[in-house]
């Protein structure tokens, strides 16, 4: 619960920097999803975006895992939902941190 | 409906002259009740009674009339009729309310749904099955722990005016399993501790004679504990002796966290035996 | 002692009694209802939103800038701005409640311990929570005000 706490505080944080990037960055919104200032803005700030990505998958699953096992209770219901949420938010992770090494040129 | 017909196997007759010590009526009000009998095997049906409502009357006068005039196998649970037992809790119109505490005039409406506590077995009618509830009670260790416990049990323990207030509010909770019935958490969770057992939890955990705050806060951190309340307030807001659960668990939250909150580091209170030279002599 | 039958009526108020029906109870229902439905929409607009994102990368990989403005261009439109719009609002709920259950939940903000006296108010419903509740809530719609200029005036030029 405290991890919850906290990513979601990081969360609040690094959501304030990616908006204002996109607010503020490259001369406004109508240019900020322009190809060539996203390249600039992942080159850039690839990191913050992927401890973004980390703090909110987790969050993320864990409030889902949360509602679920408040709807229905049983310990095989539980482990299943917990590996099933584990497993897509690891997946989700993965193809986030896809993106941001793409970026960065580590694959590509 | 005529007053004096009865829904169900016997029929009543009254002299409406007993009703002339109550004063005139000021209205008569339409209560459907939730009845439910398992020998009958029908499920849930809602009867209609009107009832007429003089200055004073409580729901459970109401509900007491239908009882005595109208039809006496409708099922209710009551006793002090002063809200002190929590006996009547049920819920009137969509809120959790002690029967003999509500007011009909007070609720403002010409019709009342009443049924039972929610998040509880429904034993008949307006009854509630309570074993769970004081199993989840039972399970924070409602009482005073502490090491010395055998040693000096013929002595009391020390306690300040102010260390009291510290835990009197909590201490007043009457069981009535009302918080129990609002809790969004309670009304999907089976096996959620619930507002009351955690205020309970609570209450020793502040109080300064007792030293089991480790035992109780492994029983409030496990899954479907305490993490699971999320402070939606709806306890509080139903207690009728002014508990407020909610204020307990978020405490209790805080220090299970940090450690701190506004119970800073305990000791259990010392007896009168080990220091007498605070008791006054006479 | 007879014991009474078992019960068969399990009597759960279930998830339209307990989450939902938030209207004719205490204001910090509201706030966890909406903190849930919030949470619940945002998390899975961020799933779909690192499906979105991702195409750029693949833009980068392959060359092909198109890729990634194709997507862009087939998004601007007011449907998905509006859905953005409320993306945004929700975040906002969520997050300023979430700083709000932050601090209740260690203990802060949620009144005093006294000598219960009549009438028996609880001081959890009456400390600077609530008030915080009511100012958060607005502070979102000034917040969601804001994106809907950078959405709608700056990003579709209305």
């Amino acid at each position: 619960m405290l991890i919850q706490y906290l990513t979601g505080a990081f969360i609040i944080v690094l959501g304030a920097v990616h908006f204002a990037l996109l607010t503020f960055a490259g001369g406004g919104y109508d240019n900020a999803l322009k190809f060539s200032t996203v390249v600039f803005t992942y080159t850039a700030y690839g990191l913050a975006f992927e401890l973004l990505l980390a703090a909110l998958t987790f969050h993320v699953f864990n409030g889902f895992r949360k509602v679920l096992t408040e709807l229905h209770q049983g310990r095989t219901y539980e482990r299943a939902v917990t590996w099933a949420l584990a497993l897509a938010g690891g997946a989700t992770f993965l193809w986030g941190t896809r993106t941001v090494l793409v970026f960065l040129g580590v694959i590509g | 409906m005529a007053e004096g017909q009865a829904v169900g196997r016997v029929e009543l007759k009254f002299d409406p002259k007993i009703l002339e010590g109550l004063g005139k009526p000021l209205k008569t009000v339409t209560f459907k009740v939730y009845r439910f009998d398992p020998s009958r095997g029908e499920g849930v049906t809602y009867s209609t009674y009107q009832v007429p409502i003089f200055r004073g009357t409580t729901v459970l006068d109401a509900l007491l009339y239908i009882k005595e005039r109208m039809d006496p196998s409708l099922t209710i649970r009551y006793s002090c009729r002063m809200a002190v037992c929590g006996s009547c809790g049920m819920v009137v119109n969509g809120k959790e309310m002690l029967a003999c505490k509500t007011q009909v005039e007070g609720l403002k409406s010409d019709t009342l749904v009443v049924r039972p506590m929610h998040n509880l077995p429904v034993t008949r009618d307006l009854v509630t099955d309570f074993d769970a509830f004081f199993k989840k009670h039972r399970a924070v260790l409602p009482y005073i722990i502490r090491e010395d416990v055998d040693v000096n049990i013929d002595r009391e323990y020390q306690q300040r005016p102010e260390e009291v207030v510290d835990y009197l509010m909590f201490a007043n909770c009457i069981k009535c399993g009302l918080c129990y019935s609002a809790c969004p958490t309670s009304a999907t969770d089976e096996m959620f501790l619930g507002p009351q057992a955690m205020s309970q939890a609570f209450r020793y955990v502040a109080d300064s004679r007792d030293d089991g705050h480790r035992q109780r806060m492994d029983v409030l951190d496990s899954p479907h504990g305490i993490w699971n309340c999320h402070f939606a307030g709806s306890c509080s807001d139903v207690c009728p002796k002014g508990v407020d659960p909610a204020f307990a668990i978020q405490q209790l939250k805080g220090l299970l966290i940090f450690r701190s909150g506004y119970l800073k580091k305990k000791r259990p209170a010392p007896n009168v035996q080990q220091k007498r030279e605070l008791v006054p002599e006479r | 002692m007879a014991r009474a039958p078992k019960p068969t009526n399990r009597n759960m108020a279930g998830v339209y009694q307990g989450w939902i029906r938030f209207w004719n109870r205490n204001f910090e229902r509201w706030l966890y209802t909406m903190h849930r439905v919030t949470g619940v929409g945002v998390g899975i607009y961020f799933v779909l939103h690192i499906w979105e994102t991702s195409n750029a990368a693949t833009a980068l990989q392959l060359g092909d800038p198109a890729v990634w403005e194709g997507l862009m261009a087939f998004l601007r439109n007011p449907g998905a701005h509006a859905g953005l719009l409320l993306v945004a609002l929700a975040a906002v709920l969520h997050s300023l409640n979430g700083v709000r259950l932050l601090v209740s939940e260690q203990g802060w903000l949620i009144g005093k311990v006294k000598r219960p006296t009549y009438p028996l108010l609880p001081s959890s419903l009456k400390g600077a929570q609530r008030p915080l509740g009511v100012a958060l809530v607005l502070v979102s719609f000034l917040l969601t005000a804001y994106a809907f200029y950078q959405l709608f005036v700056v990003g579709l030029g209305w």
